[in-house]
């Protein structure tokens, strides 16, 4: 497979919550800022575990921060 | 960029330089300089410069970057750290070991000053690495990317350990004694030392080219 599987969208719900820097939701998802960086430019694909806490800290539900990036892969 | 970030990145570059400073006269008492100089002993001098240029670069390269994107997490410095550190202990013994001859006695007064040195060279490693933990305090210092970074690292390393053994293992079986460069204990256990610095030296490798795959 080439590219990443998923696609999410950190950024965009982060952005949506004032006040939620990189920094601050790394401390509440318990990662580096540079995890955060990492995902949010599609670099790095989180554990299960990590995914959770993403949804949980941006309010919303896993499967509305990730998507599969192409349908084809589903 | 605005005006405090080019003060931080101009003082970033001078640490830099003091860095590189540092670590070339660091290479010189520790490679070429005579082991006493005006009473001083060299070695533990370098060990020291050399702790100072890993410090300077480190801060060098943490001030010098405004960008968050290119932001090095401390598990990145600490694979540089290592790396460096081996890449400089492997140098030096390769340069010290070729000099003196690769059977010098394992009780020679030169051997000892040359394995002082080494682990000086590594104690000062792991003080600056817990100087740079220390510094970064209160923040999330690793996660789960550093662990699965480090764990291919060393999954990579695993396998350059297992090529290099068994080539030794294949060169001192097949290859008749008297052809045999290092056919004595001490240049076999030379050899072994040299198996493991590589591979250490790849796992290393490994975590800072993987940290920097995912940065791009």
């Amino acid at each position: 497979v080439s590219g990443p599987v998923l696609s999410n969208r950190i950024r965009e719900l982060r952005q949506l919550q004032p006040g939620l820097t990189q920094e601050e939701l790394a401390r509440r998802c318990q990662v580096t800022r540079q995890t955060i960086i990492a995902l949010e430019a599609g670099r790095y694909l989180p554990s299960l575990e990590l995914a959770f806490r993403l949804a949980r800290a941006l309010a919303a539900g896993v499967e509305e921060v990730f998507q599969w990036a192409d349908d084809s892969d589903r | 960029m605005d005006a405090s970030a080019t003060t931080s990145s101009q003082r970033g570059t001078i640490w830099l330089w003091a860095g590189a400073a540092s670590g070339l006269l660091a290479a010189y008492l520790l490679l070429f300089a005579p082991n006493q100089l005006l009473g001083i002993d060299t070695g533990l001098v370098g060990s020291a410069l050399l702790l100072l240029a890993g410090w300077s670069a480190a801060y060098g390269l943490s001030a010098s970057r405004a960008n968050p994107e290119s932001l090095i997490t401390l598990g990145e410095k600490q694979a540089w750290i290592a790396l460096i550190t081996t890449a400089a202990v492997g140098a030096y013994l390769l340069y010290k070991l070729a000099g003196l001859g690769w059977t010098v006695d394992l009780h020679s007064r030169a051997l000892r000053k040359i394995a002082t040195n080494s682990v000086a060279m590594l104690v000062g490693a792991a003080i600056l690495a817990r100087l740079l933990r220390q510094r970064e305090a209160g923040a999330t210092l690793e996660d789960e990317r550093d662990r699965a970074i480090r764990q291919r690292a060393a999954s990579d390393s695993h396998g350059v350990l297992l090529t290099l053994l068994i080539g030794l293992v294949v060169t001192l079986g097949l290859t008749p004694v008297d052809r045999l460069p290092f056919s004595s204990p001490i240049a076999i256990a030379h050899a072994l030392i040299g198996v493991l610095l590589l591979s250490e030296l790849a796992r290393h490798a490994a975590e800072v080219w993987r940290y920097r795959q995912e940065r791009q």
